[in-house]
């Protein structure tokens, strides 16, 4: 794969997300080191890289829940370094967790409805955006009243999508929404995250099946061994994907 | 012998709702702070001293419950916010080192407070022993099994039709994950220490009216609660509600017809038992949260 220090243009030069010089530890071992990239309105970014690149840390350190030992991180210009989770919803940051961290114990519905909690909004108007959110995945239709960890992973991924939907974002950061899921799965949900990204809403998505990366991101940040080594367009992607399947198909 | 048995049973009922109440205590600090609190207890013994106090000095008994009821909760904000929330990080065996020194010192200040002296509280309501089957309960016991009920509707309500409460679920299911959502985990545990004191202290105030209250009745309530809600299922409010009833029966029927002093004997080989052959409670899940 081809690395390049540049980035192609976007629909819109603000910077949504800013990420500079980020260092973070789990406990005592260093995992990020130096970390910087930008996210603009809009725009959905991928960070590709292997297992332990420190990507799903990347993410808990935007999201608060891992709080970086130095650097900078700005959402919409405002710094938010080290602040708690519940500050950065307020801010309309919504986390796709990885392994889809769902309210298991809860129902469908009420899944979707935590979503929105930072928003306080109406009862009606949470209604409306549930009924989008099955707009968008039908097969949750006849689920909603369901326990949510009774369902299929799939299910529970789009589960895991529908309830950051619910919280509005302004940023949603997807950790791995592919991991697990059977290729039908995956494409129904890839589908629904292009239809999102056709609508506007920024996106970063930490992903490791280039393939599926390729297809709805503007540009990839690679990581590995905690540090962005470079950067790569959808077509580099794609590219790097077919390189590795040949490779492994003889 | 049979109808011996049967006033056993309903004197355990009586008891068993207090129990209910305390474990209730426990199962929603847990469950929201994954905290023991063995403090507990002390917030029944609060309700009931500060209520038989109040009465005693000339106010209303109703107007002393109240009262009663707003200290114990006012009791445990201030656990939380000067013994638990410093110490969040600390681990699990830290915090019930801590808890326990809070029980210890509760106990401490109740014996400056009120002293040594046993406290009564007149019945809330006039009238003859309620006859049931054969056997007797003072009327007492009716507001005893009534708060009972009203608490753990009220706290049925709470969890499962209402807004909050939701979002009090998805937190206990998920801390990490709720809080990305803006659920306020430590708003939750704060109110968590308020409510379980609360509830430990409506239970106070109803069942003074019946055995007295002294400085050191949170210790008894305390590990019968504990039991009850280790018996129920550390993380099942219904659990809380079967397990206080069971041991409130178990150890009544158990030290009538044997002796008193085996009461608490038997409530201590329940919890044995349970942790021994079912350590996930009645009513609990095999594994913990998810």
């Amino acid at each position: 794969m081809t690395l390049r220090q540049a980035q192609g243009d976007t629909r819109d030069d603000a910077p949504m997300l800013e990420v500079e010089g980020v260092s973070t530890m789990r406990g005592r071992v260093q995992v990020l080191w130096d970390v910087s990239l930008t996210v603009r309105l809009g725009e959905t970014v991928a960070i590709v890289g292997p297992n332990g690149a420190g990507k799903t840390t990347l993410v808990g350190s935007i999201t608060g829940l891992l709080p970086p030992s130095a650097g900078r991180i700005r959402i919409q210009g405002a710094d938010v370094t080290g602040s708690a989770p519940e500050r950065l919803a307020a801010r309309r940051v919504a986390l796709v967790p990885e392994r889809r961290g769902i309210f298991a114990p809860l129902t469908v519905r009420e899944n979707l409805l935590m979503g929105a909690y930072a928003r306080k909004a109406p009862r009606a108007e949470l209604d409306a955006d549930v009924a989008g959110v099955l707009e968008l995945f039908p097969a949750l239709q006849r689920y909603i009243g369901g326990i949510a960890g009774s369902l299929s992973g799939g299910e529970q991924q789009m589960v895991a999508i529908g309830r950051a939907l619910m919280a509005k974002p302004d940023l949603m950061l997807l950790d791995e929404p592919s991991l697990g899921l059977a290729p039908k799965i995956r494409s129904e949900i890839f589908g629904a995250l292009s239809r999102l990204a056709q609508r506007g809403v920024t996106i970063l998505l930490v992903e490791q099946n280039l393939r599926l990366a390729a297809k709805i991101c503007q540009r990839a940040y690679l990581m590995q061994r905690g540090r962005i080594v470079g950067t790569a367009t959808p077509e580099e992607l794609a590219e790097s994907a077919r390189k590795v399947y040949l490779e492994s198909h003889g | 012998m049979i109808a011996q048995v049967w006033q056993y049973v309903l004197g355990g009922v009586v008891d068993g709702a207090i129990f209910a109440l305390v474990a209730a205590g426990f199962v929603l600090i847990y469950q929201v702070t994954g905290i023991i609190n063995f403090a507990q207890g002390e917030f029944v013994m609060v309700g009931g001293m500060t209520a038989a106090s109040l009465a005693a000095a000339g106010m209303p008994p109703l107007g002393a419950a109240a009262v009663a009821v707003v200290v114990a909760a006012c009791v445990g904000a201030l656990a939380y916010l000067l013994a638990i929330r410093p110490a969040r990080g600390a681990t699990g065996v830290t915090l019930i080192f801590i808890t326990l020194g809070l029980d210890v010192a509760l106990r401490g200040l109740a014996l400056f407070v009120w002293g040594t002296n046993p406290y009564s509280l007149p019945p809330f309501s006039a009238g003859n022993a309620v006859k049931l089957f054969g056997g007797v309960l003072p009327p007492q016991a009716m507001w005893v099994l009534g708060t009972d009920l009203l608490v753990f509707a009220a706290l049925y309500l709470f969890f499962q039709k209402t807004y909050v409460g939701t979002a009090v679920r998805a937190a206990v299911a998920n801390p990490p994950i709720a809080s990305t959502f803006g659920i306020p985990l430590r708003t939750f545990a704060f109110a968590s220490f308020v409510v379980a004191a609360a509830i430990g202290g409506i239970g106070g105030v109803v069942i003074t009216p019946i055995p007295g209250v002294q400085y050191d009745a949170g210790l008894t309530y305390g590990l019968a609660g504990f039991v009850a809600a280790v018996l129920g299922g550390l993380e099942s409010l219904p659990g809380a509600l079967l397990g206080g009833f069971v041991l409130g029966i178990v150890e009544h029927v158990a030290g009538g017809l044997l002796s008193p002093g085996w009461e608490q004997g038997v409530g201590f080989l329940i919890l044995v038992l349970v942790l021994v052959l079912r350590p996930q409670g009645l009513l609990g899940r095999a594994a913990r949260r998810a």
